[in-house]
């Protein structure tokens, strides 16, 4: 995996678990909440989100519609499908995981320094 | 379209997303120009996400395919000058190699139009690729064999008849074939049928004829009740029965057939054509068309065995004392594309031309590739954006290769146009003059197919390297916004530029040394003294063979044409004579000189022509010794002959040829007494050295000669002149035809075609080379000189002179052009043996040529670098290190 997979594995991610925590939501909706909680990854730039999201909607883990935003602007919208939430759940099972196997390894190395 | 759609949805979000993203700025204190700025920093290049957003589309490939090219007309249609500059390039170097590749294809390659080409084979004797010869009893024995062959057919060469109306008479291309040429030979007919089989014998249906398409387009304006009309030819009512198919002239290309008349028509003139044994016709070839299954290399054993069968039979032993006929051996070798006088004299000339065309081509590329690099420089920071989103390599390489791809075709189909407007120039080269030519050189499937692949061909050439060296790029150095000079990117380019144009220069060196040779070839052939004063020379034939007009008559019309002709105002003088100098024919016999006998019988050949009186004033050959001929040298005076100057050496040394007599060979009874000494004059062609020559008068002929040709030296070259001798001599002969009216200087154009066609093309190439490889020098000079504008500012600061900094930016391109140039010497040193042939008066490695060209380039190169030297020179170090 190369680095460019790693960021967009991980992005596509974030995009799954902020759609199934805001619901429907379009691009630049998406692009905000991420950035609040994830700031450094995507401050260079907001435009990598767009071929995630294509991705996203041809692998069906999202689906995508027209629609009409708060001030009356159009917008597409995107939203979780079932096989998302299913993808969702395992991604985040392994996700804990994988961060809970390498917490361990870390946590060894200090407790051994003592 | 499915990508249309995805393309202005993912653009109509973007730019909402701008929008939304501006609104937050300035919702947080931002002025709007600054918001946008923002906005814009923060989303990133518009164009770079999409191409992103293009790449992660699963596409079928039909889909990516039309997404690339869509992609690459948009980018070309951004730099526009980028593009014109490439298109206008390859265009011409494309459209070049078109055009002499389809005068190869027309003169070499192409078969011809007969059925089963590949089954036709002639039967050769000896060791010429062109045809051979025969005679008719031979001829009939391999006819017996239907064991090998489905059919034999022969032909004899085709000459000049006369077909006559009620109002004139004209002469018409004509040739004798056996009766079943057509079936054998498979000829396709346009109308009606080929001859019957048994057309050699004279019969009830012995005088019929089968014309050409392109006679009965011109005669008959296509008449289609052509079938069944008369033609009077040569006195005799011949009746059409056929016209053959477009683009079928015989079984020589090239050479023009109006009439194909049967064997059975020459045999009413010449009876023993049937039965004679004792001569062996040196033009009427025999062509055969295996049978289905057998082996040609078979039926080739089979061949030789006959024909060593034939030269045993008693009849035919005088065959076997001719010189090295023993040595003979009889073959079949492949009709298909039938025998040419043409392809022997240019197929040489032709595969040069497509040698050098081809390195103009490749020159051209070069450019097009340093120029793709530089672009693709100029473009790193996209591919590296876009990669860092995704991409792969492949499909970024892929997508530049379609750009280029696209450059090719679009270059293809302009370069086709170009071919088709130059191959017009040259038809009418070729074509003109006094044996025209005939070419077909419309496009054909095998030329388009020849431009496509070029094409394509191309655009891999030049499109390869750029594109897999563009996406070879360290991503992080270019993905800093400043991106002005990286060092590790370009450093890795350096080297492949320069090499590529000391290529380009070593090429040229090729090319231009080839085009001054042959350059220098037809200077040496045009101004090659020749003997005579070839300005003001009208010269026409009078030709009374085949008609009621008696040979014999012929010397004494002549006189009365000349009577009349001189009398005009701004005619010298005019003579009459069998042959002329330069003229591509001649009559040779041998000499018989007391106290030369023991000469070869080769070696005391010479040339002989039959001549009036102010033959030589006429043609302005000079008198060296002796008179001319007079009066009194008349039919019944004593026999006189005058001598030319190289004759007079070889068989009198320093002695005086005046006053001796000599005979020709086995013509004792008629003993010649030399009367005079001329200067020589080329016989044949420019390239041969004047033969030895001996003039008779035209009154003392051994035998009649039923065409003359007429010379008259005028004040100027004037064509109403012409009409009026033809008035002339149709008042005095109607029946005799006045034919191939010219000037000297027209004839000796004619001969040289072949040279000026050369000389011409060969130029033409080498200059476009040599401007290409300018510009490419001048690019990698500036680009240079651009890229070291900082290094150039400290040395100019710390005291540089002016003037140094000049001659050191010229130095350096010096050196790559020298390098290009002594590569390109030796490679031509090497090369220019294939060129040995064609050449005439210089040797392939010509030292002056090969220094002028080397000069030339050099001086170029300092031309060629001026402007950036100059600019670098220019430079004010203060603006340049205030910059960095």
């Amino acid at each position: 995996m190369t680095k460019r997979d790693v960021q967009q594995g991980t992005l596509a991610l974030m995009v799954l678990k902020t759609l199934e925590v805001l619901g429907r939501l379009h691009g630049y909706g998406i692009a905000r909440r991420i950035e609040q909680i994830s700031s450094d990854l995507l401050a260079v730039n907001q435009g990598t989100l767009y071929p995630v999201l294509l991705k996203l909607e041809q692998e069906g883990a999202i689906a995508s519609e027209w629609g009409t935003s708060d001030n009356n602007r159009r917008a597409r919208f995107y939203r979780l499908t079932t096989a998302g939430r299913r993808r969702l759940r395992v991604e985040t099972k392994a996700w804990e995981q994988t961060s809970a196997l390498m917490h361990r390894f870390i946590a060894v190395k200090a407790e051994d320094l003592g | 379209m499915l990508v249309r759609r995805h393309d202005d949805r993912v653009r109509e979000e973007l730019t909402e997303h701008l929008t939304l993203l501006t609104e937050e700025y300035t919702r947080a204190g931002l002025l709007l120009d600054e918001a946008r700025r923002q906005a814009r920093l923060k989303l990133g290049s518009l164009d770079a996400t999409t191409e992103a957003y293009r790449d992660e589309q699963r596409l079928r490939p039909l889909e990516r395919t039309w997404q690339d090219l869509h992609y690459a007309l948009r980018t070309l249609r951004r730099s526009p000058t980028f593009a014109t500059t490439v298109i206008l390039t390859l265009a011409l170097g494309i459209g070049a190699n078109t055009a002499i590749f389809s005068l190869f294809e027309a003169i070499v390659l192409r078969p011809l139009p007969i059925h089963a080409a590949d089954d036709l084979y002639f039967v050769a004797h000896g060791s010429t690729r062109t045809a051979p010869s025969s005679n008719y009893p031979y001829f009939e024995r391999i006819r017996t064999r239907t064991d090998l062959f489905s059919g034999a057919a022969a032909y004899l060469k085709s000459g000049s008849v006369k077909v006559s109306t009620s109002e004139s008479t004209e002469t018409a291309r004509a040739q004798f074939v056996s009766g079943n040429y057509h079936a054998v030979v498979g000829v396709p007919m346009a109308l009606g049928r080929g001859l019957s089989s048994g057309n050699d014998r004279p019969g009830a249906t012995s005088l019929e004829a089968v014309i050409s398409e392109g006679y009965w387009a011109r005669k008959f304006g296509r008449d289609p009740q052509v079938l069944g009309r008369t033609l009077v030819i040569d006195g005799r009512p011949i009746s059409i029965v056929g016209v053959t198919a477009t683009g079928f002239d015989g079984m020589d290309p090239g050479t023009r057939v109006d009439v194909t008349l049967p064997f059975a028509v020459r045999t009413l003139d010449t009876p023993a054509f049937l039965t004679d044994h004792g001569t062996w016709l040196g033009d009427m070839p025999i062509v055969v068309r295996l049978k289905p299954g057998v082996d040609s290399a078979e039926a080739s054993t089979a061949i030789a065995a006959l024909f060593q069968g034939y030269l045993s039979e008693p009849d035919n032993a005088w065959l076997r004392k001719l010189p090295r006929w023993d040595r003979v051996r009889a073959t079949l070798i492949p009709a298909d594309r039938g025998t040419s006088g043409l392809r022997d004299q240019y197929s040489n000339a032709v595969q040069l031309l497509l040698a050098m065309v081809g390195l103009v081509l490749l020159i051209g590329c070069a450019n097009v590739a340093n120029l793709l690099v530089a672009r693709g420089t100029a473009r790193a920071k996209e591919v590296a954006v876009r990669m860092s989103m995704g991409a792969t390599r492949g499909r970024l390489v892929s997508q530049f290769l379609t750009e280029s791809l696209l450059l090719a075709v679009i270059s293809g189909a302009l370069g086709f146009v170009v071919a088709r407007l130059s191959l017009q120039a040259i038809g009418a080269m070729i074509g003109g003059g006094a044996n025209p030519v005939h070419l077909d050189l419309e496009p054909n499937a095998r030329v388009l197919a020849f431009t496509i692949a070029v094409s394509a061909v191309t655009g891999l050439l030049f499109g390869l390297a750029p594109a897999v060296g563009t996406t070879r790029v360290d991503m992080s150095p270019a993905l800093k916004s400043t991106g002005t000079t990286s060092r590790r990117t370009t450093r890795r380019s350096w080297p492949a530029r320069q090499v590529l144009v000391a290529v380009q220069i070593g090429l040229c060196v090729l090319l231009a040394s080839g085009a001054g040779l042959l350059g220098r070839t037809l200077r040496n052939l045009e101004t090659r003294s020749t003997g005579i004063d070839r300005h003001n020379l009208l010269l026409f034939s009078l030709d009374a063979r085949n008609t009621p007009f008696p040979a014999e008559r012929v010397p004494a019309l002549c006189g009365d044409v000349l009577a009349r002709a001189v009398g005009r105002a701004g005619v010298i003088s005019g003579s009459c004579s069998r042959n002329i100098p330069i003229d591509g024919r001649g009559n040779a016999a041998p000499l018989e000189v007391p106290g030369t006998e023991s000469l070869d019988m080769n070696a005391r050949r010479v040339f002989t022509n039959m001549v009036t009186p102010d033959y030589f004033r006429t043609f302005g050959i000079g008198v060296i010794g002796g008179r001319t001929f007079n009066e009194r040298d008349s039919t019944n005076g004593p026999k006189v002959a005058i001598v030319n100057r190289a004759l007079a050496r070889f068989f009198f040394q320093d002695g005086n040829p005046i006053g001796r007599t000599v005979h020709f060979y086995r013509d004792d009874a008629n003993p010649m007494t030399i009367v005079g000494i001329v200067e020589n004059a080329t016989q044949r062609s420019l390239r041969e050295d004047p033969p030895m020559t001996i003039y008779t008068p035209l009154t003392q002929l051994r035998e009649p000669e039923a065409t003359v040709t007429v010379a008259l030296r005028t004040l100027n070259n004037s064509s109403p002149l012409a009409e009026s001798i033809q008035a002339d001599v149709r008042g005095l002969a109607p029946t005799v035809v006045v034919d191939n009216v010219r000037t000297m200087e027209q004839q000796i154009s004619t001969e040289l075609v072949r040279e000026r066609l050369l000389a011409m093309l060969s130029s033409a190439f080498a200059v476009f080379a040599v401007v290409l490889s300018c510009v490419g020098l001048y690019g990698v000079v500036s680009y240079d000189v651009s890229r070291s504008l900082r290094n150039l500012g400290i040395r100019r600061a710390l005291g540089a002179q002016r003037l140094d900094v000049l001659l050191g930016v010229i130095r350096s391109a010096l050196v790559i052009s020298s390098i290009g140039i002594v590569a390109g010497l030796l490679a031509t040193l090497v090369g220019t043996r294939v060129v040995a042939s064609l050449l005439f008066g210089v040797t392939p490695k010509d030292p002056l040529t090969l220094l002028a060209v080397a000069g030339m380039l050099l001086f170029t190169t300092v031309v060629a670098s001026y402007i950036p030297a100059r600019r670098a020179a220019n430079t004010d170090p203060a603006l340049i290190l205030r910059s960095e």
